[in-house]
Formats: structure tokens, sequence, C-alpha cells
């Protein structure tokens, strides 16, 4: 498992902060394909905008549509954060060290654009924002604490300013790095946000204090943030949708997608600013052994929802599930999703050579992706889509539109953009903790084997 | 709340006595033992007299049946829940739970207590035809299906402690490690599927179909969730006390303690966050036949059940485990896991006799709520009878092996040591792939 | 310790069995342990160089951060519901269950703000000191910074250079 090769302090420094102080052509290359796209999702916005919902495949029945599957699945990125992060670091798992900050990164840039689209949604956004807002701007009407869809706001927002605190407590040291290694503006830049960290042994202390604390706080959001997102949908009494089992289900399909998500990253990161000696098989052989676990969590906990779904023998459960199974296009996406969500990766993941295998594990990362977009799909249109008997619709099915697809296209570019403009500035993987995995490396003679070790403070 | 320890090296030094002290006869020494056995026979068989009596009388009311339901829930949230923290242990390389690891397998030999009542029950279901279940009226549903999967599950449990305890009776070599390894962790992950299938049958057939309305698809997930909290304090708990009593404290360090205590607070804020989420879809929908269910279950006749299972498996935990003090000691993570092992019999006890109470034919919903079946004299023998039994057959296995895990003892001491780096000494973690 | 007294000095160490050994002869020279401390480009174990323990009070700042999450989570509930009493949903008009959620997350965003500022605030950062600081530090040299010299700065030169500093940079009082 630890197969960490001896790197000096220069080393790590060079191969880390090279991407943030030198500016490759690449990156102007990337940023501009990245931001055609999210340009025209802004576009797309703007013709919402201005001519309506109209635009979108809204029938009388699916008010919520790909944009709260969005919503729905970026909240989700989001969870990879906290639970390669935090959880990682409370168990003081050494391989977390050059994957936690872009897990962290992408937490912050997915929950941003997962929050534009409760926005996008309703059109008007000026609105929804007068809606939201804890504050009486007109008429005396104060948000109502009782909606589920107040809470949301609440959530979220606790969510992305504790990662971005996480995040900037976490930088500080590196900061002081990329202060020591630059010159001119960029230099005063890393200085100013530095706040002239030395490196001194109380501010390590602190430093490495600050992680187990932040991380044990920001645990108890994780699991709220996503729990609060599926309440949306349980505390309506809709078939389909009013199940129980909504907050770990939706959590366990949170941190199923975000771990996914941040393998992801981790391929490109490793490929595109070539730290393959940081970001090693042995980081894709753990994290595939914890998406065996995760995996056949989500497996469990979509089964009980079905399941239990069906046990009552409610009709319009039942017609829910019908429409899921048996009825095109959802049947077809169905299987996909099953597929692509556990038939595939898992019995790949079973096998160690698979796990330490870059390509198997980007692929397998983007199907689960797919898997889980479907997923989040499905549960926002089958439940609005079943047949009241007082309603009617004028077409079939819910169908996207193209403003839909682009906007969904822009919200991948958004994230990547993001990620992409982070490492620019800051460097992605951090070089604090990287040197401190060195520090603490050892190796144990055991017998006529040598077996890597780590060193830890003696606690008592 | 502190202790002195040694360090690891000391521990080395003293490997040899502390391995006589491992392999003499164990738990408690011959009248002491003996006193013990005594009692939890005669509890035990008490039990078996008064499970007997009302498998002999008629088969209704069904609501007697009730009390004995939760007695078999609340063994397999805690005998049977326990081995998941030595599989949870081996599966990430925890080493500090080596110390730990024997105590929570053994507690499996709750199985073989479990399984004929559990069996018992399943003949004491009402009618299953039409009636609201995940079997749809499979033949043979659901004594047959749910018979096989306790049946499997007890033996999953009885291998696992043949296997592992086999390095300590007899003398191995290398093709034997690599079948423990290879067998513990397959034999593991088998144990902990079935452990889930069985709580979801458990859930869904002793208690879920017998309540017209009830069909919340997270009590399954919670209630296993919760077999895992309270497995692990019953591991806990046992361990504290086997620690005092066989005087083992230098096999049984305090980082064990302390790392388990960290496992139970999240388990415990783990319970809080599921009674949460089903809780609040119930509450805010105020749909009639939910609010009937919450009345049923939480706030009506089994109000102060739920109150006390609130209390002690979350409540009281919470404020003893969040304080680092607390939990870096061995008495701190003991009282926490008594809270919890007692609130799991209340939390069993306010599932499963409302449900019993209403076993009968099939009805679309709940009309009225039946008033609260308080515990007779045989519910009580029943109650702490079975319990009884079940640790009746740990500690007689506690004479026939260490509790502590001398082969996994010998790895930690292995992988584990104290060096002196510069000024101050650290602890080296080796990790074998 | 914040470095107040820009009167200081760094010696620039190689290896970390050197910053031990400076720190040993100091001691041994009179500097206390609260006079002197170790840059380093990560952390080290606790102790590792025989430095002084830190004592800081970081773990005051959560509490007191969840205190007032709580109190303003409080005050926009309870608020918001008293001031448009509207009953929604067959819900009472100060309806616990929900108002639980938004505290729950109010009490964690006030805890998690505290805690960065204390953070923060216990590093001594931000540092306006003009202590001495050499960039070797992060490539992987360590620092070991002596201050209140009061008139020492010769005996801690001595003891650096003796204890194997590669270079000895500061800042010390005119005259």
């Amino acid at each position: 498992m630890q197969e960490r090769a001896a790197l000096s302090p220069a080393q790590i420094n060079g191969d880390l902060l090279h991407f943030a102080l030198k500016t490759p052509r690449q990156f102007w290359i990337a940023l501009g394909v990245l931001g055609a796209i999210v340009l025209a999702g802004v576009v797309s916005e703007g013709f919402i905008v201005v001519l309506g919902l109209q635009l979108l495949g809204l029938t009388n029945t699916v008010y919520w549509s790909v944009f709260i599957a969005n919503f729905v699945f970026w909240v989700g990125i989001s969870h990879a954060g906290v639970m390669i992060s935090a959880i990682l670091r409370l168990v003081y798992a050494e391989w977390r060290r050059p994957i936690t900050r872009c897990a962290e990164v992408l937490t912050i840039f997915a929950l941003a654009t997962a929050g534009l689209f409760p926005l996008i949604h309703t059109g008007r956004v000026w609105r929804t924002i007068y809606w939201v807002f804890p504050y009486d701007f007109t008429r005396n009407v104060w948000p109502d604490v009782r909606s589920a869809l107040i809470w949301d706001p609440s959530a979220i927002v606790t969510y992305l300013i504790g990662t971005i605190l996480f995040v900037y407590s976490d930088l500080l040291p590196d900061l002081a790095n990329a202060r020591d290694r630059s010159a001119g503006f960029r230099r005063r830049v890393y200085a100013v946000l530095s706040l002239g960290f030395r490196g001194t042994v109380r501010q390590w202390r602190l430093q490495t204090i600050a992680g187990i604390l932040l991380a044990s706080l920001i645990l108890p959001v994780f699991v709220s943030v996503h729990s609060i997102v599926s309440w949306d949908f349980s505390m309506a009494i809709l078939p389909g949708w009013h199940s129980t089992i909504f907050a770990p289900y939706f959590v366990i399909g949170a941190i199923h997608s975000g771990v996914a998500g941040v393998v992801t990253v981790m391929v490109l990161v490793r490929r595109f600013l070539r730290l393959e000696d940081y970001i090693r098989p042995e980081h894709f052989d753990a994290v595939g052994r914890l998406q065996v676990v995760v995996a056949a969590s989500w497996l469990f906990f979509f089964l009980m929802d079905f399941y239990f779904g069906i046990f009552s023998r409610e009709a319009a459960e039942i017609e829910v599930w019908n429409l899921r199974l048996f009825t095109p296009p959802y049947s077809a996406l169905l299987l996909v999703m099953i597929i692509t969500g556990y038939l595939i990766p898992v019995p790949l993941w079973l096998f160690r050579r698979c796990r330490r295998s870059v390509r198997i594990m980007f692929w397998t990362s983007l199907a689960v992706n797919v898997a889980l977009w479907i997923e989040r799909y499905m549960l926002v249109i089958t439940p609005l889509s079943y047949k009241e008997p007082f309603t009617f619709t004028w077409v079939t099915a819910y169908k996207p539109q193209p403003v839909e697809y682009i906007i969904t296209a822009a919200a991948v570019a958004l994230v990547l953009l993001g990620l992409l403009v982070f490492a620019k500035l800051f460097p992605i993987v951090p070089v604090w903790a990287v040197k401190e995995g060195q520090v603490l490396r050892r190796e144990v003679r055991i017998g006529r084997v040598t077996v890597p070790a780590v060193a830890r403070e003696k606690k008592y | 709340m502190s202790e002195v320890l040694g360090p690891v090296a000391r521990r080395r030094a003293h490997q040899a006595e502390i391995e006589a002290l491992l392999t003499r006869p164990r738990g408690l020494a011959g009248p002491a033992f003996g006193a013990a056995a005594g009692v939890l026979g005669l509890l035990a068989l008490a039990a078996g007299v008064n499970l007997g009596m009302l498998a002999l009388g008629s088969a209704e009311p069904r609501a007697k049946w009730g009390y004995t339901a939760s007695a078999v829930a609340f063994l397999l949230q805690t005998f049977q829940g326990a081995p998941l923290l030595a599989l949870t242990a081996r599966l990430t390389k925890s080493l500090w739970a080596a110390s730990l690891n024997r105590i929570a397998e053994l507690m499996a030999l709750g199985g073989l207590i479990t399984a004929p009542v559990f069996v018992l029950l399943l003949f004491q279901l009402p009618d299953w035809h039409t009636r609201p279940s995940i079997w749809f009226d499979w033949p043979g549903a659901p004594q047959g299906y749910d018979a096989a999967a306790i049946l499997m599950l007890a033996l999953a449990g009885l291998s696992l402690v043949e296997l592992t305890t086999r390095p300590d009776r007899r003398s191995a070599n290398p093709k034997h490690w690599a079948l423990l390894d290879a067998g513990a962790g397959t034999l593991g992950a088998i144990y902990a599927l079935l452990y889930v299938y069985v709580q979801v049958l458990l859930m869904g057939d002793l208690a879920m179909s017998l309540v017209p309305g009830w069909h919340s698809a997270i009590v399954p997930a919670s209630h296993a969730i919760q077999g895992l909290q309270a497995g692990f304090a019953s591991v806990v708990l046992a361990a504290a006390l086997t620690r005092r009593l066989g005087r083992v404290q230098h096999a049984m360090p305090l980082d064990a303690f302390w790392s388990a205590s960290k496992l139970l607070l999240a388990l415990t804020l783990l319970f809080f966050y599921l009674f949460w989420a089903e809780f609040l879809t119930y509450w805010y929908g105020r749909r009639p036949d939910e609010q009937t269910l919450l009345t049923l279950l939480m706030f009506g006749p089994y109000a102060v059940p739920f109150a006390l299972s609130l209390l002690l498996n979350f409540a009281a935990p919470f404020a003893l485990l969040i304080w680092n003090r607390v939990r870096r000691s061995v008495a701190g993570p003991m009282a926490a896991a008594a809270s919890i092992v007692l609130g799991s019999l209340f939390e069993q006890i306010r599932l499963f006799v409302p449900a019993w109470s209403l076993a009968g034919p099939v009805r679309k919903e709940l009309e009225a709520i039946p008033p609260a079946v308080f515990p007779a004299l045989p519910d009580v023998l029943i109650l702490i009878g079975l319990p009884a039994a079940a640790a009746l057959l740990t500690i007689c296995a506690l004479r026939a092996v260490a509790p502590v895990s001398i082969w996994e003892y010998k790895s930690e001491l292995l992988l584990k040591a104290d060096e002196p780096y510069l000024r101050a000494e650290v602890t080296v973690l080796a990790k074998p792939s | 310790m914040a470095v107040v007294n820009t009167e200081a000095l760094l010696g620039i160490f190689e290896t970390p069995e050197q910053v031990a050994g400076a720190l040993d002869r100091l001691r041994a020279d009179g500097f206390l342990a609260t006079d002197m401390t170790v840059l380093t480009d990560a952390p080290y174990p606790e102790g590792a160089f025989g430095e002084a323990s830190e004592r800081h009070r970081l773990y005051v700042w959560p509490f007191v951060g969840a205190a007032c999450g709580l109190a303003v989570g409080l005050l926009l509930t309870i608020g918001t519901q008293i001031s448009y009493p509207l009953v929604t949903g067959g819900k009472p008009i100060l309806a616990i269950p929900p108002m639980i959620n938004v505290l729950y997350e109010g009490t964690l965003l006030g805890a998690l703000i505290m805690t960065v500022i204390g953070i923060i605030f216990e590093s001594r950062l931000p540092d306006l000191s003009a202590a001495p600081y050499d960039p070797r530090i992060s490539q992987g040299y360590f620092g070991v910074l002596v201050f209140r010299l009061a008139g020492r700065a010769d005996m801690a030169q001595r003891a650096l250079r003796r204890a194997g500093a590669i270079d000895v940079v500061g800042t010390l009082p005119s005259g």
C-alpha cells in the first residue's frame, strides 16, 4: 500500500508549484474551450430569462426537470471533498495526502455550480433571490422556515462557506511556500493571502489540530446537506418521492458520485500536471476499495427504496415503479444506470490489477457519474410523470430541450474551469501534506522483508 | 479516568508473561465462574421453560410473542452485531482492534440462541396470504426464506469463530496463515451481507408486515446500522468486563477503548440521524396514516420505551463520548456502551411489542391504536433469559480460548513499536500490503 | 509566542538533528524555551526538537461560534415565523422540527467560522513582525529563531554556528 518514493523538499516544491507559478500554453487552450462552453450556457440562460420557461420541456405535471436533476447531481459531487478529506484525515489514512485538496476544491466548485440551478430553474432569477434571502424586501413576506426549500440554502451556504474556509486554512502554508518561490506582484498577492505564515512550531501545531477539528465539524454538515436536498422531495406527499429512506439514500449516492468525481479529477491532475510521482496507482487502489463498499451500499439503498416502495401495494407507488421499470425511455435509462453504476465498475474494482490501472479507474469513474446523473433524473422526473387522476398532459413524456442540454454541458465546463483556474493560482496537491508524509515515512524490517511504515505522534 | 500505560516495548518484554496469562484458565476462576455460569444458566433455563409454555399454548393472542420478538431482535443487534467490529477492523487493517477481535467474534455464538427462537417466531406469524410484504405471496414465504437466512447467519458466525480461534488452538504453518487471511476476509464479508439481509427480513416480516400501513423504507437499513452501534457497544462492554475480571489489562490496552469510543460516537450520531430522517418525513406530510404510526411507535402507548431509547442510545452516550478525556479511558466508553446496550433493548421493545400486538388478519389501515402491552413475568424472564443464554455460551467459550486473540496480539507487536525520534518518541506502524 | 521584539537571529540548518542540537546548546547557554522556536516546511512530531509545548485555546472557539450560530439561527427562525404567522401544511406557527434543521446548520456554520478565525488568531497571524525569515526554509532547510536576545546576540550566534548552522541571519538593534 505505502509505496512512497523518497522525494526531496526542493523536488516537491518544483513539481507541485510548477503549474501555479508558470503558465503553459495548454492552460490557455483549456481555458478557451471551457470558457466557450460556459459562455454558451450563459447565452442559453439569457434566452431563458428573456423568453421564459417555455424554452424548457416542462409539462403540466413535470415542473422540475433536468435543472433540478443537475442541482441534486452537483450537490452530490460536492460530497467528494468531505468524504476523502475529512474522513480520511480523522482515520489518519496516509494515502489521502495528494488528493485532499483537489477533492475539497471540487466540492467548492460543484457546490457553487449546484447553487445556480435553483435560480436558473425558476426563470426569473431575481424573484427567487427575494424569496429565499432572509430579509423582508417587499410585501411583508419572509422566507418560510417550515418549507424544505428554505432548508436548502441554509445547508448549502453553510457547506460552501465551511469548505472555502477549510481549503483556505489548509492552503496557508502552501501560500507561504508560493510566496517564497515567486516575485513581483504575484509575490505580494501570495504574501497577503498567506498572512505571514512562517512555519513556526506553533503554526504547524495549529495546522495539524485545525485539520482534525475542521474535519470533525464539517462531517455533520456533509451528512446534513444532501439529506436536506433529499427532503425537498420526500417532504412532498408524492408517490415515488415520499419515502423515509431518501436522506441516507441520497447521501450514499452523493458519496458514490463524489468519490467517482474525485477519481476523474485525480486522473486529469496526474495526466496534465505530470504528477505521476505523487498520484500513484496505490491511491487509485485505495479509492477503488472504498468505492466497492460505497457502491454496494448505494445498491442496497436503491433496492430498499424499490422493495419498500412496492411493499405497501399502493397503486400510485406501483405505477411509478412500473414507469421506471417497464416504460421506455425510463426502462432503458434504469438499465443503463444499474449497468454503469454497479454491474460494470464493481466487478472490475474487486481486482487489484484493475484498481491500480489509471485508465480503468478513469472510465469506471465516468461510468458511475453517468449512472448517478441518470438516477437523479429518474428520481425527479418519473414521480412527476405519473398521471394523476385529475391532471393531464399535452405530451406523453417529458423531453429535455436544447437549452437544457447546453446548460447541463456548461455546468460540467464551469466546474472544470473552476478547477483549472484554482490549479493555476494555487497548488492543487497540498505541498506541505506531501512533505509531512515524507517526514513520517519509515521502513521496518520484519524477518527478511522490509515493510513500509509510518510514524505517528505518541498520544500518551 | 486516566490510566498508566506501558509502552509497546514493555509489552514485548512481558510477552511470555502475557501469553501465560492469556492461556491459563481464563475469565473467572473456579467458584466465581461456577456462580456466574449457574446464575446465567438458571436464567436461560427459565427463559426456555417460558418459551416452551408459550409455544405449547394457543396461537392467539399473538401479542404474547411481542417481548420474545424483542429479545430475539436484541440478540441480533448485540451478540450477532458484535463480530462486525472485528470484520471492519480487519478490512481496514486497524491494529487497535486486535485486542477486541476475539471477544467480538465469540459473541457470534449468540446465533445459537437467536436462530431457533427466530424460527419459532416465524411459525407464530399470522396468515401471510395477500399481506403487504416483500414476498408477494411466494410459496414458502416468509418462513422458509427467513429460516434459511437466520440459520446461515448462525452458521457463518460459528465458522468465523472456528476459523479465527484455530491458530490459538493448534500450531500453524504458512499455508494455514494464508488460508486464515483469505478465509477471515471472505467469511467476514459473507457474515456482513447475511447480517444486513437478516435485518431486512426481521424488520420486514416480523414488524412492518404486522402493522397496517407501516412501510417505511428506512427501517431495515436503520435497524442494521443500529445493530452496528449495539454490536460495537456490546464488544466494548464485554471487553471492559473481561479486562477487569480476567485481569488481562496488559493485553487489552487503553488505545483499543479510545479508538472504539470514537466509532461509538459516530454511530451514536448516526442513530439520531436515521431516527430523524424517518420522524421528519412522517411528521411533515401530516398524512393521517403516518400520524397514527408516529403515535403508535413514538408518542402514544410506547412513549416511555421510545424516550428511554432516545435517551440511552443517543443523548447519554453523546454527552459522555463527546469529551476526549472520557473517550481516553476504559470506564467512559464502558458507561456509554452499557447505556447503548440498554437503550437497544428498549428500542426493540418499542418496535416489536406494538407490532405483535397488531398481528392478525390483513387490514388496509390502522383504525385505532391499541393500548400498551406490559410485560408479564414470563416476558421478563424471556427478555433477561435469552441474553443470559447467549452470555453463558460466550463465557464458556472463554474457558476454551484466550479472551484476546494471541496470534493477532503477536501480529500487533510485530507491526507496531515505539521508537525515539530526535528528542521525542513516536509510534511506528508497519503497513504491509 | 508572538515575536514582537525585532531583535532576533535565525540560524539556517540542513538536518533536524542539528536543530535539536542547537536548541540543546541554546538552553545550556541560558536561553529559555519560550525564547526560541523552530521554522520548518512541514509539521514534525510534537517535541521532536525538544521545543516547548505550545499552549493554545483553540478548542474554545468552536463552542463560542456554535453558541453564536445557534443564537442567530433562533432569531431568524423564530423571528420570521412570528413576523409572518401563516399556518402552512397544518404545521404550527413555531414548528420545532423544521426549525431544528435550520438551527443545526446555523450552529455548525458559527462553529466553523469561529474555528477558522481561532486558527488564524492562535497562530498569531497575520504576522506583521519584522522577525527574520529565509525562503530557504520552504525549500527544506530548517530555521532556529532566537528572540528576546537582551544583549546575548553573540552568544546566540556562537551557539547556532557550533550546532552546525550554515547561515545566521537576523535583525539586531542598531548601535
